[in-house]
């Protein structure tokens, strides 16, 4: 059962929202047993009328017109157009009170496009969107509010009356709208209390809903946004931001550009990405290294020094980097201290380390054209596995600073 | 929902393979040459990762279409300022004589706001609120991602 609260959200026993859709079509599939678990429900002689009125719709998909005279003196009588909705909802009603399991596939197709799937939970819990994310993850065509289906909103235009039952009553009838459709791209909106239900007010309290959800997950993504209280407010702190992050590429490009010169970058983005394409283990074939040759003139010399490690690294990737003057030992002892400083999942390859500066110490010292890339790279690419980004990145950093 | 949360490992591969397709370290480029390459592998990195976005197709046709003519035009983006402010309280000047209503202001500075935020997301112009507000939230998070990447380029190389 389901408990319609003051506030106008409603909970149900079983878990997630469901949120009634003012826009629906009839599934055929709804058996007629949710007529008849409607009755249970259904006290009221009026609630028995929306039984009939299920059960005759169940029978025939369109709503003729005597159940509009039903509807009439339940609902606050507005258009006639509505009331074939209000059968529809009727029967949609009694399979959402008849089927829970099937309440997760009523819920709000929402396009799959929010990306953050935290963010999107977060949006779920919030407003219409609800566990669409969670029960329908299969990438749904983009939710547009239908055109104003001839089974649209029911009348629920009620003012004043403040009965609890009333309201009960009310809102059983809007639930009515659920449709117990799975798969539809409809928008779901559940008419609350007080607002109008005609397609056209749906249609755009649909699509508000879905603005809101959204710029709630932006207002999350955006950081500092979330005390502030406002579509203005917030849209203008996502613009700055946006404009913030624009330019903050820009200026990150700039510094780039202007680091560039002092080192071979191509051969820093070969080792880059040599590190990142081989997981773990450093074993450059020379076919690969020559594929990825071909798309630079400054041709990076992969040579295989023979640095015996023991271990992991048959081969250690030097790149001829000409602007590169690099005493070995000096950089060793930085990348000693590096190590050291950097986080844990370093710690298994320092003995790595010791072994490979150990054997390549002299061997190296001798090559000018040697970058201490080579001897860097085993450590660093032990850490592949790990965290292929940071480590090297921090090696070359102190490879930098050696310049 | 599907679009993970994009890895920083896939963002640099991509930047630095394109940065190396550019061929930067060529002692011909200028800084402001280098500095455009950069951006437009950056920019390339950030939509290949996203390759269902609609800001991403607009933004690699985009970066295409000024590939292909050999010039790097200044970004649109750049000169966008936020001049909601001014505008609207102008506009919220002409609003007062005609409808008192807050909401009536609101609906305006907030199609402002909209208007601006169109300009930015790459492919704006095109879509509808709703999808509007989808592409910035992905944007962003690209943005955001490629900031840290280069971040961290940038520290790696000082």
């Amino acid at each position: 059962m389901w408990k319609w609260s003051s506030d106008g959200m409603y909970s149900s026993s079983s878990a997630n929202h469901i949120f009634c859709s003012s826009e629906f079509r009839f599934h055929p599939s709804v058996p007629s047993s949710h007529a008849h678990s409607q009755q249970k429900h259904n006290h009221k002689h009026k609630h028995k009328q929306v039984t009939v009125r299920t059960h005759s719709f169940l029978s025939s998909p369109l709503l003729s017109s005597p159940m509009e005279d039903e509807i009439q003196p339940l609902l606050n009588p507005t258009t006639a157009s509505a009331s074939p909705s209000v059968a529809t909802s009727g029967a949609s009603f009694t399979a959402l009170l008849g089927l829970p399991p099937n309440r997760a596939v009523e819920l709000l197709h929402e396009p799959t496009f929010p990306s953050d799937p935290a963010l999107v939970d977060r949006a779920a819990r919030f407003s219409v969107f609800a566990a669409a994310a969670a029960a329908s993850s299969a990438p749904s065509p983009e939710v547009s509010p239908p055109p104003p289906p001839p089974e649209t909103a029911k009348k629920r235009k009620d003012g004043g009356s403040s009965n609890g039952k009333a309201k009960v009553k009310k809102g059983k009838h809007a639930e009515e709208d659920t449709d117990g459709e799975n798969k539809l791209p409809y928008v779901h909106v559940r008419a609350r209390r007080g607002q109008a239900t005609d397609s056209h007010s749906l249609a755009e309290r649909a699509r508000r809903e879905k603005i809101n959800a959204r710029m709630k997950l932006l207002q999350e993504l955006v950081p500092g946004c979330s005390k502030i209280s406002g579509t203005a407010l917030v849209l203008d702190e996502i613009i700055n931001h946006v404009q913030y992050l624009q330019r903050q590429v820009e200026y990150l490009s700039m510094r780039l550009a202007a680091v560039n010169p002092r080192i071979d970058f191509s051969g820093l983005d070969t080792f880059l990405s040599a590190t990142t394409m081989e997981c773990g283990r450093l074993t450059i074939g020379n076919a690969k290294v020559g594929t990825e040759l071909d798309q630079q003139q400054q041709q990076p010399v992969w040579s295989e020094v023979g640095v015996s490690d023991s271990d992991q690294m048959n081969s250690t990737i030097n790149s001829k980097r000409p602007q590169i003057q690099l005493q070995q030992n000096q950089l060793q002892q930085f990348w000693h201290v590096d190590f050291l400083n950097t986080q844990n999942h370093l710690q298994p390859s320092v003995w790595e380390r010791d072994t490979v500066m150990g054997s390549t110490a002299p061997h190296v010292q001798r090559e000018e054209q040697h970058s201490l890339v080579g001897p860097g790279a085993v450590p660093l690419l032990a850490f592949d596995r790990v965290n292929p980004v940071a480590p090297p990145i921090q090696s070359n950093q102190q490879l930098k600073m050696e310049l | 929902m599907q679009n993970t949360i994009p890895s920083k490992q896939v963002l640099l591969k991509t930047f630095l393979t394109g940065l190396r397709r550019r061929n930067i370290t060529n002692k011909g480029m200028t800084l402001l040459e280098r500095k455009r390459a950069i951006k437009l592998s950056a920019d390339l990195a950030m939509a290949s990762v996203r390759k269902e976005a609609k800001w991403s197709n607009a933004l690699m046709a985009d970066l295409s279409r000024k590939f292909q003519r050999k010039t790097v035009l200044p970004s649109k983006h750049r000169h966008v300022v936020i001049k909601g402010n001014k505008v609207s309280t102008h506009k919220r000047g002409a609003r007062r004589r005609c409808a008192a209503k807050a909401t009536a202001i609101a609906k305006c500075i907030i199609r402002k706001r909209e208007q601006v935020l169109r300009r930015l997301v790459p492919g704006g112009k095109c879509m509808d609120e709703c999808t509007l507000l989808d592409e910035t939230l992905d944007y962003l998070q690209l943005l955001k991602a490629q900031v840290d990447v280069m971040r961290l380029l940038v520290k790696a190389l000082e």
